[in-house]
């Protein structure tokens, strides 16, 4: 019972972090179809937010909006001197931001260095559940998860701008000549991603190693789990993240870590032979 | 191959005065960077040729290396089983790219983002796999204490051996863009949807590309064990490979030379000043990004334009013309049927109980308003779209949803509305290319003859005096006017001989002489081949220049067939086109 | 004298670098039908995305109510008074059909409403799921309820059952009253014929066919479009 228990929650805590880390790369590549290789370096600089923040004298809550002006600003200049170039071609979007995620990671080294960065847990302690203690810091962020998903989800659906985002993404041609600005909402939907990538990295920063590098396991995680529930809904990336998510902790906490990766990888590559269009096809 | 012998000698020869005139220290240094130069060209190899950018190809030179160094201490670092055991370990890893391409690939043909991404994945995985297993690699202190290959010298004659690799790389890569194998993954780069339609499978093109780049970059791993003496979980980074993109990006990904020279400048400056230049790397990153954005032809292009500024124009001497074997499309016999055919796309209900019978030979016009499914229909008999119910028949055989690229043996041949040539390519390279289409086997794509072939077909067309295609056979068929590519892409068309021969919109785009020149050159086909011929057109002079039989479509149905006049006097036609009751 | 509301002069245009219009020049008022007729593949289309701005003019210019708007975008050109009605893609497919009306803003369908009750009766639908007439149903819906000075409609009858082609010339009727111009491009000549101010035929040489007025002749307009 108590094993169970906590097996759960781990599985829990795991698709949380990966919901939240992929909600980035869902948007910029599930909606806009830019495949965005600076995603995990997004998140990088999210999480660098903590230690800009530190060097700069100011009280740790200030890293929520030094984080959001910090990546904001840096995911406002990709899109207007690389992305903004490179909307329906996926192949020519997947190279500029490879080259802008290793010019990110080599540009957080030169100013960073190498090292690993501690950043304390905001939340100490343990919250005892029944019999199991877990993690206060990890159930707030699996509460603060849902709630922002359920959130989004009405959002997109009820909301003007959800609609008109929804619009351009089903009909770009008739959105245009609906009167709708498709160039600055396309930027608006990027620069959100982004930002959301970097929240990401920011919350996740006290239990994920905060070192240039950190990227690349966000990124291919973030993509599995689109390829694996579908592109272009919120309920695609719910079902992908659960099933990647879920798959890795199992695996990892079977076998090893390794054994988690290897199985998404091994997942990954059989829906895109056999079902290129993911679990979640939106009709 | 006279031109690339004097390259690869001249490249020999530089390199072999390396260590006599900056000595052993720098040859081994460039020896180095040399040997991720010829990784790089295996990514160069891919991306360039294949059209696909892997982003862990370290993973090959990577494992490459571990297997190389456990063999060598195995065996005492002796000559030939070490030689056979790296040429066995580079044909294993690249029999395994071989599979992973073709899986990836076979999906979808746009799945090519997807592939770089699980390269990537595959070296992270990799990568942990050896810094966590360190009783079979030695984790992250390395797999060391192995005697070097033959006992070579690192610092010494071990050298020559990476030049030797280098020339038989850069010579074979080199010969490969000679060979119609080189030419149909240039064509594969260009101008995907129309290879298939020329009968290749074109998943399985990309997968030699693959198999051919993890060899490559295997190879060089292989002498990269016995050149560092120990191997660390750094040679299946994510690291390296990164800087393999960017070293064939910034030499020049469509030269075969263009990653070796990327490598080797990028290795030398770095080695100069990463210690004086804290910001180096940032540097590095910054070139690439801005030669992805400006000039992603990198430095090869860069320096082939001033060449053609200059005035040198490469001769590529050309095989003697010869006839060509039989083609495989010209054999197919049979009537194409379509019996109650079913398509949707999404919601949209596209074909709804289509059915056609055409005749065996002679010319058939479909015509219908926009929306009636005439373009759908030539996609479910190629295979491009899947039917949900109905069958296709070519004679007995059934063709119901068979793979694009099976068309063309199948006897079919398929022209565009918008027309698809090897853009890129010249004039020349397409010809050859339409005239192996069909008829080469296996081993007649490392034939250089195979590109002297003459479709008898194609060659009628172009010796049309109207035809003014002659003369521009240097020029790059992208560049061609939109009559002209109506023209050319025709030729790709019937190359082959196809026995179907359908035809979108042939004249679209084209002036009235243009079209009349067309109109003939279908006819002139028709008559020489006794193939069916199905044109679908807008233009009603064009139907009564080509004095067929037509099929009104409309609503994804079959709504009359006869003469023009016949189906002009339909009832049923005319208030479709007039917009009466409906 | 009418001052023109849209003017093109010597427009250019097409996909890429094929031109499907070559030199064409047209005008309208406000208040007016102008009809284009043509079989399909002689530009209709083109000349649609043209004017909403979907292409871009290779020659020429075009003018709205005295405003240059040749280099505008699309959503510049909806702003300035344009709406138009796609051939194809009229509706968003994955959005209902009260998300579809809502874009517009705060509208209300009055006579609409009771000319294409199903409209009102399926706002929880999905676009993408109703059949074709009905999507067309729905774009033209949107389209006349955009505030607009200019509609283009683009084969707006095709696929649609009579009875509803009669409550959508009524609509164009009643909105021309009010001083909106249209431009109708049919297949469909009965409807034509009973809107149009003016007409123009097209064929793959431009324009083949003109006549405004009592001069509109059905005879002609058949040979102009019949196969």
């Amino acid at each position: 019972m108590e094993a169970a228990l906590l097996i759960g929650l781990n599985a829990a805590w795991q698709i949380a972090a990966l919901a939240l880390l992929a909600l980035g790369l869902a948007i910029v590549f599930g909606l806009l179809r830019i495949l965005n290789m600076a995603h995990g370096e997004f998140v990088m600089l999210g999480a660098y937010a903590h230690v800009l923040t530190a060097q700069a004298g100011l009280p740790p809550w200030m890293a929520l909006p030094v984080c959001i002006g910090f990546v904001g600003l840096a995911a406002l200049a990709v899109e207007r001197l690389v992305v903004r170039h490179l909307y329906d071609r996926m192949f020519d979007s997947l190279l500029a931001t490879w080259a802008l995620s290793i010019l990110m990671r080599e540009a957080v080294e030169l100013v960073w260095g190498r090292a690993y960065r501690n950043v304390p847990l905001p939340v100490e302690g343990v919250t005892q559940l029944g019999p199991v203690g877990y993690p206060s810091y990890r159930l707030m962020v699996i509460a603060l998860i849902v709630i922002v998903f359920f959130a989004l989800w009405r959002w997109y659906r009820r909301s003007l701008t959800g609609v008109r985002l929804r619009a351009m993404v089903s009909n770009p041609a008739l959105a245009r000549a609906s009167g709708i600005n498709t160039a600055r909402l396309s930027a608006m939907a990027f620069v959100t991603g982004c930002v959301s990538a970097g929240l990401a990295g920011l919350i996740l920063a006290p239990v994920l190693a905060v070192e240039p590098n950190m990227g690349l396991d966000a990124l291919i995680r973030s993509f599995f789990a689109l390829v694996v529930g579908g592109l272009g809904t919120l309920e695609g990336l719910g079902i992908g993240v659960a099933v990647v998510g879920g798959l890795q902790a199992g695996l990892s906490a079977a076998f090893s870590q390794t054994a988690g990766y290897l199985g998404v990888l091994i997942l990954a590559i059989l829906f895109l032979w056999r079902r290129p269009d993911g679990l979640y096809r939106r009709r | 191959m006279g031109s690339i012998v004097a390259v690869n000698a001249a490249l020999a020869l530089a390199l072999l005065a390396v260590p006599a005139l900056w000595g052993d220290f720098m040859a081994w240094q460039i020896g180095l960077y040399l040997l991720y130069g010829v990784a790089a060209q295996g990514v160069g190899l891919a991306w360039g040729r294949g059209g696909f950018l892997p982003l862990g190809n370290a993973v090959f030179f990577g494992v490459a290396a571990y297997a190389a160094a456990m063999v060598l201490n195995a065996t005492g670092g002796a000559l030939l089983p070490n030689l056979l055991a790296m040429l066995a370990i580079a044909g294993v890893l690249a029999a395994l790219a071989w599979g992973l391409a073709a899986l990836v690939f076979h999906g979808r043909s746009d799945s090519g983002p997807f592939f770089s991404l699980i390269t990537l994945a595959l070296v992270l995985i990799v990568a942990q796999l050896a810094e966590t297993n360190p009783s079979i690699t030695g984790g992250f202190n390395g797999y060391a204490g192995f005697a070097p290959l033959a006992g070579l010298d690192p610092y010494g004659n071990l050298y020559y051996a990476i030049v030797a690799l280098v020339v038989a790389v850069s010579l074979s890569l080199m010969a490969l863009d000679r060979l119609p194998a080189g030419l149909v993954l240039r064509a594969l780069v260009a101008q995907e949807g129309r290879l298939q339609l020329l009968g290749f499978a074109t998943n399985r093109v990309k997968a030699w590309a693959f198999a051919g780049a993890a060899f490559i970059t295997a190879l060089a791993g292989t002498l990269y064990a016995s050149h560092q003496g120990i191997v660390t979980p750094q040679a299946t980074g994510f690291v390296l490979s990164a800087e393999l993109v960017i070293w064939a990006a910034v030499g020049g990904r469509l030269h075969p030379l263009g990653a070796l020279f990327g490598a080797v400048a990028i290795g030398l400056l770095s080695a100069e000043l990463r210690d004086i230049l804290p910001w180096w790397e940032v540097v590095v990153a910054m070139i690439f990004l801005l030669v992805v954005l400006l000039a992603p032809g990198g430095a090869a292009e860069l320096v082939a334009r001033g060449a053609r500024a200059l005035g040198w124009q490469r001769r590529i001497p050309q095989p003697a013309p010869c006839p060509a074997p039989s083609s495989r499309a010209a054999g197919a016999t049979g009537a194409l049927r379509l019996e109650d055919v079913q398509l949707h796309a999404g919601a949209v209900h596209i074909l709804r109980g289509l059915d056609v019978s055409c005749p065996e030979s002679g010319i058939l016009c479909v015509i219908g308003p926009n929306g009636a499914g005439k373009t759908t229909m030539l996609k479910a008999i190629t295979g491009a779209m899947r039917l949900q119910s109905g069958r296709i028949l070519l004679g007995e055989r059934d063709i119901t949803n068979a793979p694009i690229h099976a068309a063309l043996d199948a006897g079919i041949g398929r022209k565009m509305q918008i027309p698809t040539v090897f853009g890129g390519l010249s004039l020349t390279e397409n010809l050859q290319l339409a005239s192996l289409a069909g008829r080469a086997r296996a081993g007649d794509f490392l034939h250089p003859a195979t590109l002297g072939w003459q479709s008898p077909a194609l060659a009628r067309l172009m010796a049309h005096p109207a035809v003014p295609l002659a003369g521009l056979s240097a020029r790059d068929a992208g560049s061609l006017p939109q009559g002209h590519r109506q023209l050319l892409e025709l030729g790709l068309t019937i190359a082959a001989e196809p026995q179907i021969l359908l035809l979108d919109e042939p004249t679209a785009g084209m002036s009235p002489e243009e079209t009349a020149l067309m109109v003939e050159l279908i006819r002139d086909y028709q008559a020489q081949t006794g193939a069916f011929v199905l044109v679908i057109e807008h233009d009603m002079a064009l139907v009564a220049a080509l004095d067929a039989r037509v099929l009104v479509l409309h609503q994804g149905r079959n709504l009359a067939v006869g003469r023009l006049d016949e189906v002009r006097a339909n009832p049923a036609v005319a208030a479709v086109y007039a917009g009466g009751e409906k | 004298m009418t001052k023109m509301l849209l003017r093109l002069e010597d427009v250019s245009g097409g996909y890429g670098d094929t031109l499907v219009h070559r030199g064409l020049s047209l005008e309208l008022a406000a208040g007016q039908v102008l009809g284009v007729i043509g079989r399909n593949g002689t530009g209709k289309t083109t000349l649609a995305q043209l004017i909403g701005g979907e292409l871009s003019l290779a020659a020429g210019r075009m003018v709205l109510g005295g405003r240059d708007i040749s280099s505008l975008p699309p959503w510049e050109r909806a702003k300035a008074g344009i709406a138009v009605m796609p051939q194809t893609g009229m509706v968003f497919d994955a959005l209902t059909v009260a998300e579809n009306l809502a874009l517009l803003g705060p509208v209300t369908l009055g006579k609409l409403g009771e000319r294409f009750p199903h409209v009102v009766d399926r706002l929880s639908q999905q676009a993408g799921s109703m059949s074709g007439g009905e999507r067309k149903i729905l774009g033209f819906v949107r389209t006349m309820l955009s505030p607009a000075r200019l509609v283009v409609l683009d084969e707006p009858s095709e696929g649609v059952q009579a009875e509803n082609i009669a409550h959508m010339q009524d609509t164009i009727a009643e909105a021309r009253a009010a001083g909106l111009a249209c431009i109708l491009l049919e297949q469909n000549i009965s409807m034509v014929e009973a809107l149009a101010d003016s007409v123009i035929a097209l064929d793959s040489n431009g324009i083949v066919y003109k006549a405004q007025g009592a001069q509109i002749d059905r005879k002609a307009m058949l040979a102009a479009i019949s196969i």
